[in-house]
């Protein structure tokens, strides 16, 4: 991806504190209730954001996406409902709408046409066969973006975590192995989810997922020939590293505990229950 | 996103771009000028990706020697964008302010477009980003003798486009010679090249390698700069437009195709035409 982090749009523009996520999202609901009533079960919540999260990798594998545009597409969406209501839209078409312009962001554009067909094939009652319906929502959404599309990922940062980490000292030297890093890539594609790329910077993100592969992975250690340690020596060394570094510490815990909530939260996810009341929901919508 | 298009009156057409077309504006409330470059949807194939990758990288950079966008502005079947006014492109200030009609700067004008157009570039690379279309159409100079860096509808874009939607064809005479080659894995010297080309016209007036086809356009170069081979440049002949029946010319001394430079101009110049995409000079100051 282009540009600086440290002077990009994500910093300036779409990084928020606690407070004002949710003062953002109490003014969406405040909104939604006088538009359609208190009586929606459908909440923007975690089990919705779930859902959402495998809408997109449904789509993404059928269209044969790199995963950097689905987790961009991600990150659309999640600044799109910063701003605007779940029972305002058509999710499936904002998913659809989210990886076209994705795709266009990342270098490698689709056909409309093929979008389209495929998130028919997909969803074929909620998605409408109609190009403009497409192409409108994309203005739409690129709108309620601010026009700000550029976005940083962690993918990057964890690679130079890791270099510096192989060539750290002998206090705070840790070799990351690539099933460690395989970890580490499936729980920042999971990151997405969750409000953290709102959040912090990316570079926190892939620290927070480095120090959960490394407590959560004792087993995986088979490629570390060189300096033999047990598992709690290469945590004391991932800590001592952290310890040096300058990274804000607060926000790798903060980010540590909302992926273990998340993971938490997975364990009773019920996607039926979310899948037959969006349905509901957008039936009505139709009326 | 707070404008709306009645914001604005429409004034003369400044250009067609390679996407789009370009008025001058006036906003009514200030009675400043803008330029608003207007881009028609196509409902059929949502917003170009030209106009997605300019605007979010005009979004991120911001810098004086980079043409400012205000704003941008959502109309049913438009996209405005709203950028800042200067008064002309270089090409224009160059017939107007050329010495005896020659269209040829002083010296010490060039040397503050060069610093300025330097400048810019270096931003837009260490913020990683790639202009690839600089020519002096696309540089524009305000009369405080400003220059900025402005269309960056090919910025960072896969492949560059030899026609354009409408008729134009894009210049090839700023194009570095490993992309008229063939190669697809250009970098940072690309934009190096094409400032060595721009400083080169500025001095004489005259493009410096006005070719007409993609072919002349590198026999210009090669007559000028002397026709590459494995021992000037390794891996030369790899390219997929390689000729092995390429005529063979000898580099010529830029000293005496253009002789009013003075030995540091003579070295920057040299700096920035580099065949070799690993060679240029970085656009560090």
């Amino acid at each position: 991806m282009s540009a600086n982090y440290w002077t990009s749009s994500q910093r300036n523009k779409w990084q928020f504190s606690r407070q004002e996520l949710r003062d953002a999202r109490s003014s969406v609901i405040k909104l939604e209730v006088q538009l359609y009533g208190n009586e929606s079960t459908m909440k923007y919540d975690i089990n919705m954001r779930i859902y959402l999260h495998q809408l997109i990798i449904k789509l993404g594998r059928k269209l044969n996406l790199r995963q950097i545009i689905l987790s961009t597409a991600e990150v659309y969406l999640t600044r799109f409902f910063v701003k605007v209501s779940i029972r305002e839209i058509n999710i499936y078409l904002l998913v659809t709408t989210c990886i076209y312009l994705a795709c266009k962001m990342e270098e490698s554009p689709q056909h409309i046409r093929t979008i389209l067909s495929e998130a028919r094939n997909c969803w074929p009652e909620f998605i409408p066969n109609d190009l403009t319906k497409l192409a409108e929502f994309e203005f739409y959404l690129i709108e309620e973006l601010d026009c700000y599309m550029v976005v940083h990922h962690p993918y990057n940062s964890i690679l130079e975590v890791v270099n510096v980490l192989r060539d750290g000292d002998m206090a705070s030297r840790l070799e990351v192995s690539p099933e460690e890093l395989q970890t580490c890539w499936s729980i920042m594609n999971d990151s997405y989810i969750t409000d953290l790329h709102l959040l912090f910077p990316p570079h926190i993100i892939a620290t927070g997922t480095l120090y959960l592969t490394l407590v959560l992975g004792a087993d995986v250690r088979k490629s570390i020939n060189n300096i033999p340690k047990t598992q709690n020596q290469r945590i004391e060394a991932f800590v001592n590293f952290l310890a040096a570094s300058n990274i804000d510490l607060d926000e790798v815990i903060e980010t540590i505990q909302e992926l273990l909530t998340l993971y938490d939260a997975w364990n009773s996810y019920d996607e039926m229950y979310i899948k037959n009341g969006l349905h509901q929901m957008l039936l009505n919508m139709n009326k | 996103m707070s404008a709306s298009a009645s914001q604005f009156q429409q004034l003369e057409k400044l250009g067609e771009g390679t996407y789009a077309t370009v008025f001058k504006g006036r906003n009514r409330a200030l009675g400043t000028f803008v330029a608003l470059k207007e881009i028609n949807l196509d409902s059929e194939e949502g917003t170009p990706s030209t106009a997605i990758r300019e605007i979010s990288i005009m979004k991120e950079l911001r810098h004086e020697n980079i043409i400012t966008l205000y704003d941008v502005i959502h109309t049913e079947n438009k996209l405005t964008l709203v950028f800042e006014y200067l008064d002309k492109d270089l090409k224009k200030y160059m017939d107007t302010n050329g010495y005896n009609k020659s269209g040829a700067l002083e010296p010490h004008v060039v040397k503050s477009f060069m610093f300025q157009l330097l400048r810019g570039i270096m931003f837009c690379h260490d913020n990683r980003v790639l202009h690839r279309d600089l020519k002096p159409q696309n540089l524009l100079i305000s009369s405080k003798g400003e220059l900025k860096l402005g269309d960056f509808g090919l910025a960072r874009a896969y492949g560059i486009p030899v026609n354009t939607f409408s008729n134009e064809v894009v210049t090839l005479w700023y194009r570095a010679p490993d992309v008229l080659l063939g190669s697809r894995s250009y970098s940072t010297s690309i934009d190096m090249w094409s400032a060595g080309c721009i400083m080169a016209e500025m001095f004489t007036g005259k493009p410096l390698f006005p070719g007409s086809s993609n072919e002349d356009q590198l026999l210009k170069i090669f007559r000028i700069m002397g026709t590459p081979n494995e021992r000037t440049w390794p891996g030369v002949t790899s390219y997929p437009n390689y000729r092995s029946n390429f005529n063979v010319f000898i580099p010529q001394d830029l000293h005496t195709l253009i002789p009013n430079m003075d030995s540091l101009a003579l070295n920057l110049l040299q700096g920035l035409l580099q065949m070799r995409p690993e060679l240029p000079a970085a656009a560090t100051i």
